[in-house]
């Protein structure tokens, strides 16, 4: 229920921090008291806290309804007719919804100035109010006689003048008090705070101890780590190397295989060559003696020929001779 | 103790979903304004004349000075009432009639507060533009202990044009002051500046702010005037019980508390 509370009062504040209009009178006492007995002194004192109360409103830019009404009413009593009807003025229009009764209000105090709807919403002059004198009724005074007169009251008086006093002392001691305690609260505060402070450099101390051996750690970690990555690599380049020397044995061992092969081939195709030229030797003494044998036989042709001619010539010419 | 993330978690979600479920009961629990005050949305009323306080406060035997200025402390009191009022309703965006333009139509209307009550009043709003009278009375003043007052007082909102009630509250105001080692009563910081600025005497001063809390926080409850705009949205906002107890704690703090009606009654109207 008390949340409940609060909230409502939390919300009536909001409510009334958006709606400011200002208040009605500075100090409700004036009000209370004229309304309680109404004299004119105190009518002065009510209508100058009106008087204050507008040109407060008019420095915050607020207008509380039915502030120049009542206004105009206290200066219609004082005898400021004219200042009392433009007050009324003032309340016509800036509320219209008012107009009826402040019509009312004019009837009944201001009826001399019925038509005259001027008004002026600036601030309120003061000094108006302090020229009128106002005077204690004989009532008032004969009151005051009485009371005065009063033991009684005269020992009230002082019994309240004490108790007023006491309070006042009782106050002032209580603002000490709740100075002191301020203080003290404000030296606790501050040695908390202090002390809050310590403990978070201590903690920041700490943490960044923390930290160090943390990074500290890191540190060594990743050394650890580059060592065991250079010896990886070292290892990796170890059997690379290896694996290269192998490679290239294998390379030469295979150049060598290959060199050998070529050489065998070279042998091989040399020995083609040299059985091919021994074929192609005895191909061309078997074409040689081919040709040798040919020739002889065209010389033996020939010479048989020749032969032949030969014995043809001779024949001829035996038969020639024989002829002749 | 071992806390597993998981429990934690729901620890944290359901702390408050637990209270905002206890703020919906307990919203729930109290009226809308919309149906405790019904016929004050159907009138929509806007100028308000607050007529002066019905004391029925018993008055001491004048045998002494002392009862004498304490009679006219609680006639003060009284009067205080009526100003008191006009506040909270200007805040929910009324228009009060302020004190002395008020008191000048009902002497010229001529009605006394049970008339007001009770008769037809159309006049009022046929002359004078007023749509609706707020009464206040206070029944009974009581001093239980050196440092507490009690009051018990009653609003009420009453239309103009159809008569009826458009509001109706019964008030129980409490008030306690702090005491010191001997047991005598001491001041409150906003005590004192409301018995600096107003030159009241401590007595009386209490007497006002109590009022003054009381009719601050039943008349602030109205729902919001027609003529704002936050008007709709009011409707649906919790409304006062018509029975509660008002109280101002020592430190200054205030709770409010629906009080059974025989109970007030009772208290309220016997010696």
């Amino acid at each position: 229920m008390k949340k409940n509370i609060f909230w409502f009062l939390a919300a009536a504040l909001l409510t009334t921090a958006c709606y400011n209009e200002g208040t009605l009178v500075n100090n409700p006492s004036p009000l209370m008291l004229y309304q309680h007995k109404p004299t004119e002194v105190r009518l002065l004192a009510l209508a100058k806290s009106y008087a204050e109360a507008i040109n407060r409103n008019l420095e915050d830019k607020v207008v509380h309804p039915g502030q120049y009404a009542d206004y105009g009413v206290a200066l219609a009593k004082l005898g400021l007719l004219e200042q009392a009807n433009q007050m009324f003025n003032n309340e016509k229009t800036l509320f219209p919804n008012s107009s009826k009764y402040v019509d009312f209000l004019k009837r009944t105090y201001t009826p001399n100035f019925f038509a005259d709807s001027h008004f002026d919403t600036s601030k309120i002059d003061l000094k108006t109010l302090d020229t009128i004198k106002v005077e204690f009724t004989p009532e008032e005074l004969a009151a005051q006689q009485e009371l005065e007169a009063d033991p009684e009251y005269q020992k009230m008086l002082k019994q309240q003048q004490l108790e007023e006093k006491e309070a006042k002392a009782k106050a002032v001691k209580q603002a000490r008090q709740e100075r002191a305690k301020a203080k003290e609260a404000e030296r606790k505060a501050q040695t908390k705070a202090k002390e809050k402070e310590k403990r978070e450099k201590e903690q920041a101390k700490k943490a960044a101890e923390k930290e160090r051996a943390k990074a500290k750690k890191e540190e060594q970690k990743a050394r650890d780590e580059a060592k065991k990555a250079e010896l990886k690599a070292k290892e990796e380049a170890k059997k690379a190397e290896q694996k290269a020397k192998e490679e290239a044995r294998k390379a030469e061992k295979k150049a060598k295989q290959e060199a050998k092969e070529a050489e065998i081939a070279a042998q091989k195709a040399a020995e083609k060559a040299a059985a091919e030229a021994k074929k192609a030797e005895e191909k061309a003494q078997k074409e040689a003696e081919k040709a040798e044998k040919a020739a002889k036989r065209e010389a033996e042709k020939a010479a048989k020929k020749a032969q032949k001619q030969n014995e043809q010539n001779t024949k001829v010419e035996d038969s020639e001779e024989e002829d002749e | 103790m071992k806390v597993y993330p998981q429990l934690r978690t729901m620890k944290h979600t359901s702390i408050p979903l637990i209270f905002l479920a206890l703020l919906l009961i307990i919203s729930c629990k109290s009226e809308k304004k919309v149906t405790t005050y019904e016929e004050l949305y159907k009138e929509q009323p806007f100028t308000i004349l607050i007529v002066p306080t019905q004391d029925n406060t018993k008055r001491l035997q004048e045998k002494s000075t002392q009862d004498r200025v304490l009679n006219e402390e609680l006639d003060m009191a009284a009067t205080f009432l009526q100003q008191s009022c006009v506040e909270p309703l200007v805040s929910q965006g009324y228009y009060a009639i302020p004190p002395l333009a008020g008191n000048t139509i009902l002497e010229k209307y001529g009605k006394t507060y049970r008339q007001l009550m009770l008769d037809n009043i159309t006049d009022l709003n046929n002359q004078y533009g007023v749509d609706a009278i707020l009464l206040v009375a206070i029944h009974k003043w009581m001093e239980p202990e050196v440092n507490e007052v009690v009051v018990f007082a009653e609003f009420t909102l009453r239309s103009v044009k159809s008569g009826l009630e458009l509001m109706h509250t019964w008030v129980r105001g409490d008030k306690l002051q702090p005491v010191d080692d001997k047991g005598d009563p001491i001041e409150l910081a906003a005590d004192l500046a409301f018995i600096k600025t107003t030159q009241m005497k401590p007595r009386l001063a209490h007497r006002c702010l109590l009022l003054q809390g009381m009719s601050d926080f039943a008349l602030r409850n109205m729902p919001t005037s027609a003529s704002r705009w936050m008007f709709k949205q009011d409707q649906y906002t919790s409304a006062n019980p018509n029975f509660y107890s008002f109280l101002m704690n020592t430190d200054g703090s205030i709770e409010r508390e629906k009080y059974n009606e025989d109970a007030f009654g009772n208290e309220c109207f016997t010696d």
